[in-house]
């Protein structure tokens, strides 16, 4: 009987129908495996086997776990490109100030550091925020606008990097004052925290711990990892708490 | 209108081809409610994450059938228009009636008026 419906076997799709689901979710996998195979009934295999590539691709490229490595290769690409061409060989010494010019407390750092802490963060964040939730999201938007705000105190000009640091403050200030802006904020702020707490807790903490000494046995790029890992759990987290509407089960059906 | 409730063009087209099918709506009849009204033949990615999207948005939810051998004996998923769907739908519809309102479109596309 299901031979004379299906141009597809249904045993030979099982493998595919758990691929789906780590993605989807193994109810809806189900559902969109028996739509393709009944439609492949009449437009052949070639289609179905298309469209569910089509299909694994659409779904699959705002989840948690590929919007995390996206995240990774882009800043990957903005630490090695972006800021480098940002930076223009100008003074990169400022960046070994330590925090608020801990090392340096000759340098005037309170503003700077606001605004490429941000920058920092928002390297990961920015991407990760842009492909897991989409631009129509004011989380998305209040990001992209921080990070637009941020990223050009890595000139490392000074009026550039007080002016970033100034917008910065004056935006977090607003998205504080404003209610709509206020769950997204809280989002990113919890977002960015755990991250910037891994990163100081390695590079303040331990080392004034260990006199100063550097600490061998944790690479730095798996501190990046680590803190990065953090904010992508934390995020997905807190906007499910603070911003994703309840299960639709909930809602009265119309 | 909540940004963050507004629909996109083709979420109006999905919400509308549920609406028509009723009971019905389904991956499946959805797809083909919607090459049959419009002529667009949407891929069935597209509908998926469209109708995800709108799940998390709470616009929508889904009634599981019972499973069928023309899809390898695999459950029907049918598709429901929350209350909050329907409002966003015609938030969304009655934003398109108020900025055609004097336009005259329709009648010129319909009529071959002078403006067609």
């Amino acid at each position: 009987m299901l031979e004379s419906f299906s141009s597809v076997d249904s045993s030979r799709t099982a493998p595919t129908e758990w691929l789906l689901a780590r993605i989807a979710g193994p109810n809806r996998a189900a559902a969109i495996m028996g739509d393709l195979v009944e439609l492949s009934s009449t437009r052949g295999r070639l289609w179905f086997w298309t469209a569910y590539a089509r299909t694994l691709i659409s779904l699959g490229w705002r989840t948690g776990g590929s919007a995390f490595i996206l995240a990774f290769v882009c800043v990957r690409f903005m630490y090695g490109t972006v800021i480098r061409w940002l930076m223009n060989h100008r003074t990169p010494g400022l960046m070994d100030a330590g925090l608020f010019g801990m090392y340096n407390p000759h340098i005037r750092m309170l503003s700077w550091n606001l605004s490429l802490v941000t920058a920092q963060f928002l390297c990961f964040a920015m991407p990760f925020i842009l492909v897991r939730f989409g631009l129509r999201y004011r989380l998305t938007q209040l990001t992209c606008a921080l990070f637009v705000i941020s990223m050009p105190a890595y000139t490392l000009r000074p009026w550039v990097m007080d002016l970033s640091g100034l917008l910065t403050i004056l935006l977090i200030a607003a998205a504080l004052v404003a209610t709509r802006w206020r769950k997204p904020l809280a989002v990113l702020a919890g977002t960015c925290l755990p991250a910037i707490a891994v990163k100081v807790t390695y590079f303040v903490l331990l080392p004034s711990f260990f006199h100063h000494r550097h600490i061998p046995w944790i690479p730095s790029s798996w501190v990046d990892a680590t803190s990065f890992a953090v904010a992508a759990i934390v995020c997905v987290y807190l906007y499910r708490r603070l911003l994703q509407r309840p299960s639709a089960t909930d809602h009265t059906i119309a | 209108m909540n940004p963050e409730r507004s629909l996109g063009e083709f979420e109006q087209i999905v919400l509308l081809a549920v609406l028509r099918l009723g009971d019905e709506a389904y991956g499946v009849t959805i797809l083909a409610e919607i090459t049959a009204k419009t002529g667009r033949n949407p891929s069935p990615g597209a509908l998926y994450t469209t109708l995800h999207r709108m799940e998390d948005k709470g616009l929508v939810t889904f009634r599981d059938g019972s499973p069928t051998p023309e899809r390898g004996g695999r459950a029907k998923r049918f598709v429901i228009v929350t209350r909050e769907g329907r409002n966003a739908l015609a938030s969304a519809q009655s934003a398109y009636q108020s900025l055609l309102q004097g336009l005259d479109l329709l009648d010129a596309q319909l009529f071959g008026g002078a403006n067609a």
